[in-house]
């Protein structure tokens, strides 16, 4: 490069003036012919960058209610029920996923439409602000895509996040009239709350043929392990309250339930541990005399004293979360977010995200049986570990249920990782605080291996004063050809070991 | 003149496409938008009037989610027995709790009868029940119950086919609908379809079977072992083949696959492909059609030059020397390839679709395993050429210390079942996956001590923490006066005068109850006495 550089500087600068007139014409004419394609080529390097980032990502400005109607016939066809024998190999289609380098999935969302029945009425609420959120959030991930050729996972705009709002069967027609949905194969729906009265299904009772359900609330007999994602139940308090993190450590109360539709069974065992344990117990119930201007959500009562809800779950260790009539329950993203350990209470339950959390670390999980024993389990729970766990929930909530954006980014997340086994996120990524940097640090020549692969052993000597015995047993030891390391302790606290190598 | 000419040419040649190189992918995609102009890509659209838009359920409605009418959680509890029975049993509802409560988890194995020959897989899986911590010999103080009659082998065309064991099982006053039952398997099904059906009524019992159907698998309540061979060692077992210094970790194949390759019949789809990602070079993949008496009816066009390939490389060679294993499925779904490859530090590439993999309710597989899909085989070599290498080391000792810990004798593989079974009976006092995953692995934590990891010297250097500089000191008083001796006196106060005393445990080990509170002597650190209850 030297060499280069020093001959251009000499000869270069008299390099024109020294040529004949044609070949002056000559050079400059190539000269600009060259220069003119290298700008054009700097050009097309950086112009598709400014396409992408503005102009060709149009933004549209619309109302919710000017989206076109679309009327479903009262015979148009209806998709099957669930198929609870789906598994990822069953009922996906991994060729549209193909394989990418950048190893994530493509995924498609329907435009909106707004559904009525043949007589005009409406199948259900157009869109609701969560399942906005949620779509936006999708749409402005890395995982979104607008080709509905190249996309991998499709997910429809009809809003299925709360069953008690739609029409069951209306939405399944819906559903089925979606220009891609072949079966539901590689469709996504989110439900946060399954079920009616009076029976109360644990997953979403649209029927959905193939489509893969992200649900909040499935019990272990409708969840399709390693098909269908488990999802917390969003909790909208979260975005109206701001909880500032409190340092990990002992609160005022013990154990807290603030739930305010508890089954009167569960809430007479409650008491009954309240009566048992006095003070840290605390049991809290709906108010009953609040005057008119205070919301009810808001607030919690015992007895006489008033609570500000959320912020009443700060001032405790454990924090109960019952099922209701359903097994999800909003109040565990609550109890989360104020740093509380949730001790969770329903049978079968698939806590959220349970295929990448790990619950052990941020929960007790207490089968319902054993509510009158919840004290004294919860006693044994060592000091230091409820201040890892009180850490490990507030993250989880920073994480995976803050908001519909966390929520959808988790649940595609989980599905990718499906995908692309070989690029998945590990344990460690998912489940350790980001803060803990201590465990990405794996500098590979420090993982840890297994027992030294060196045959032989260590021989141990105790020794108080007998050197020359010492020495005898050294050398003898020693002789054995399968001896690797030889360490002597030394008892003598009032004589110092011999020094000296040669001793030795 | 000539020669700078072609001097200041090539200059600008090589920067025009040094410049192409760089830019040559956008280039590419502004042809391609190019080609889509007019449609501009669509983003989800920001509504006008989103912030009005009304929540999926107002707060009222999840905060009360419980209507005090419906039926109380006891009737609840009740019913659910009733429904959720065989084929969807759960602990919850199939196992009975009560009878591990008062003696914890212990379990009995039905004695051995005399004239019922035992098969050697299966004498190791009893011998190990009744070395473990665990074992009983008395059915009364029992909470998990094993036959003796041997179960794994069901596949009827096989010598070791017990059979009536319906009858047999019929017989035994315990059996009670195999409620807290255990019953091992290995083998199940057989030619052509090899259905998971053990070909008796197991009831309520739990299943704890090689080669498990994610479909027919009962979370929380089967467990899922790996096919071992029959001379799996009982107790000890051998190490993993990894040694110390493999690094650069990668080996001298890339990918490597030896075995049979089914003609027709269940399984042959998978093993038909295998041979397309053979490239003779770092991907070795070979087949024989030798398998079964009558393959030469069906043997194909391959056949005969495969065969001759197959036979030029060594099993184990390619064992050791390769970096990633293809384990395919069988006929069934495990192999004994996979334990073979986990041994070998050969990066096991899983091929079975829907195997509920070992212990996978314990151990987390995405760090020891490549979970490939048997539709994307062709997609493999492309997968397993872009891990990094750090990723591979990682991989390799991951299998080493899974072997290790679980895996290379039947009485880890027994111990494991049993510990992940534990587990489940107290929720709140059982391991995490950190635990189960990170060395010295799960069978070493015992839960009845602790599940902080924070307990566990093993995980301070995971966990950023090192010990403290103080030590607890743990006297053993064994005198058979059972009074105070002047001699443990004075250790108390010389030990507690040590500013790196934390604290003082005495272990009373005499026959007599230690002496009261007030005539032990007075320490600056706290003084434990623990009276050792069994002697």
């Amino acid at each position: 490069i030297m060499c280069a550089s020093t001959k251009y500087n000499t000869r270069g600068p008299a390099l024109i003036p020294r040529m004949k007139t044609k070949h002056r014409i000559y050079y400059i004419t190539l000269f600009s012919i060259v220069l003119l394609g290298l700008i054009a080529t700097g050009m097309f390097q950086f112009w598709p960058h400014s396409i992408e980032s503005s102009s060709d990502w149009t933004v549209e400005k619309r109302s919710v209610h000017d989206v076109p109607v679309i009327k479903l016939p009262a015979d148009s066809p209806l998709p099957e029920r669930g198929d609870l024998s789906c598994r990822m190999h069953t009922c996906f289609d991994v060729y549209r996923c193909g394989f990418n380098p950048k190893t994530k999935i493509k995924v498609y969302i329907y435009s909106l439409k707004k559904y009525v029945d043949e007589y005009g009425t409406s199948v259900g609420n157009t869109i609701s602000r969560e399942y906005n959120e949620l779509l936006t959030a999708i749409s402005d991930s890395e995982f979104y895509t607008d080709d509905v050729n190249r996309a991998c996972l499709f997910v429809p705009s009809i809003d299925v996040l709360n069953q008690n709002s739609l029409r069951i069967k209306e939405t399944a027609q819906a559903l089925a009239q979606l220009s891609r949905w072949d079966r539901g194969m590689n469709h996504l729906l989110f439900n946060m709350l399954p079920g009616g009265p009076p029976d109360f299904n644990t997953a979403l009772d649209v029927p959905r043929d193939r489509a893969l359900l992200a649900g909040g609330g499935f019990s272990t007999w409708t969840y399709r392990q390693g098909y269908d994602v488990s999802i917390p139940v969003y909790s909208p308090l979260s975005r109206e309250v701001d909880l500032p993190e409190r340092a990990p450590g002992p609160r005022r109360y013990f154990i807290l339930s603030s739930q305010m539709a508890l089954h009167p069974e569960y809430r007479s065992e409650l008491e009954a541990l309240q009566a048992e344990n006095g003070e840290s117990v605390l049991i809290l119930d709906k108010c009953t005399n609040l005057s008119d201007g205070i919301p009810a959500v808001h607030k919690r009562c015992h007895k006489n004293q008033v609570f500000d809800y959320p912020q009443v779950l700060q001032e405790s260790m454990f924090c109960v979360v019952l099922r209701g009539a359903r097994l999800g329950q909003a109040v565990l993203s609550d109890v989360l977010q104020a740093g509380c350990v949730p001790v969770i209470i329903a049978d079968s339950y698939i806590l959220p995200f349970s295929e990448v959390l790990d619950w052990k670390r941020a929960s007790v999980v207490i089968p319902e049986e054993k509510i009158p024993e919840m004290y004294s389990i919860l006693q044994g729970v060592p000091q230091r570990q409820i201040e890892e766990m009180q850490r490990q929930a507030r993250w989880f909530w920073e994480a995976y249920f803050q908001s519909m954006k966390a929520i959808a980014l988790a649940t595609l997340q989980i599905i990718n990782d499906r995908i692309y086994p070989y690029a998945a996120i590990s344990y460690e990524e998912w489940n350790d605080p980001p803060a803990v940097k201590w465990s990405s640090v794996n500098n590979p020549l420090f993982l840890p291996l297994i027992p030294p692969q060196s045959q032989g052993f260590t021989a141990i000597v105790l020794t108080y004063d007998r050197v020359e015995s010492l020495f005898r047993v050294i050398t003898e030891v020693s002789k054995v050809p399968s001896l690797s390391k030889l360490l002597v302790v030394w008892n003598n606290q009032n004589k110092n070991p011999p020094e000296g190598k040669i001793l030795w | 003149m000539q020669t700078r000419k072609k001097y200041i040419f090539l200059t600008f040649l090589a920067s025009w496409l040094l410049l192409f190189s760089f830019g040559g992918d956008q280039l590419r995609r502004f042809a391609f938008f190019s080609a889509r102009k007019g449609e501009a890509r669509k983003i989800w659209p920001r509504w006008t009037d989103r912030s009005l838009l009304r929540s999926f359920a107002d707060p009222e409605e999840l905060q009360s989610d419980g209507d005090p009418s419906l039926p109380s959680p006891r009737a609840r509890r009740a019913a659910r027995l009733n429904v959720y029975k065989n084929s969807r049993c759960r602990m919850e509802t199939c196992f009975d709790f009560s009878r591990c409560e008062k003696n914890g988890f212990k379990v009995f194995t039905y004695p051995r009868e005399k004239d019922q020959p035992l098969s050697e897989s299966y004498d190791k899986i009893l011998t190990s029940i009744e070395r473990s911590r665990y074992y009983t010999p008395n059915p009364e103080e029992a909470c998990l119950f094993i036959l003796s009659i041997d179960t794994l082998d069901r596949d009827h065309l096989s010598g070791q086919y017990v059979r009536n064991v319906d009858e047999k099982i019929r017989g035994f006053s315990l059996w009670n609908g195999g409620r807290n039952h255990l019953i091992f398997n290995l083998y199940s099904g057989t030619w052509p379809n090899y259905t998971e059906d053990l070909g008796f009524d197991i009831g309520q019992a739990l299943l704890a079977k090689a080669s498990f159907y994610t479909e027919n698998f009962r979370p929380g309540f089967d467990v899922s072992i790996p096919l071992f061979p029959k001379d799996h060692p009982q107790r000890g077992g051998e190490r993993g083949w990894l040694s110390q210094d493999s690094i650069p970790p990668r080996k001298k194949y890339l990918l490597v696959f030896k075995g049979k390759r089914y003609l027709t019949g269940i399984g042959s789809g998978t093993r038909n492909a295998l041979h397309h990602i053979h490239n003779g070079r770092d991907i070795i993949s070979l087949t024989t059609c030798k398998h079964g008496k009558d393959w030469q009816k069906h043997k194909d066009t391959r056949c005969d030059k495969d065969n001759v390939d197959y036979e030029k490389f060594d099993y184990q060679e390619l064992l050791h020397n390769s970096t990633f294993c293809i384990v395919p499925r069988g006929r069934r779904l495990g192999s004994f390839r996979f334990l073979e490859a986990l041994q070998a530090a050969c990066i096991p590439v899983l091929l079975s679709d829907g195997w509920e993999l070992p212990f996978a309710e314990a151990i987390d597989w995405g760090k020891a395993a490549v979970v490939g899909n048997e539709k994307l085989l062709l997609q493999i070599p492309s997968a397993v050429r872009c891990l990094h290498p750090e990723r591979v080391l990682a991989f390799q000792q991951q299998t080493q210390f899974l072997w290790d810990a679980y895996f290379s004798s039947v009485d880890k593989i027994v111990h494991t079942t049993l510990e992940i079974i534990k587990d489940r009976l107290l929720p709140h006092r059982s391991r995490s996956r950190f635990l189960w995953n990170a060395l010295p692995g799960g069978l070493l934590v015992l839960p009845d001590f602790s599940t902080h990891p924070g307990d566990f010297p093993f995980y301070y250097l995971q966990q950023g923490s090192s010990p403290s500089e103080k030590f607890t000191a743990l006297i053993r008083a064994v005198s058979p006066s059972g009074s105070l001796s002047q001699t443990i006196l004075r250790l108390i106060q010389a030990v507690s005068a040590s500013q790196y005393c934390a604290q003082i445990l005495v272990l009373w080990s005499c026959e007599k109850p230690p002496p009261p509170r007030g005539r032990w002597p007075q320490t600056t650190v706290p003084l434990t006495i623990i009276q050792d209850r069994r002697k």
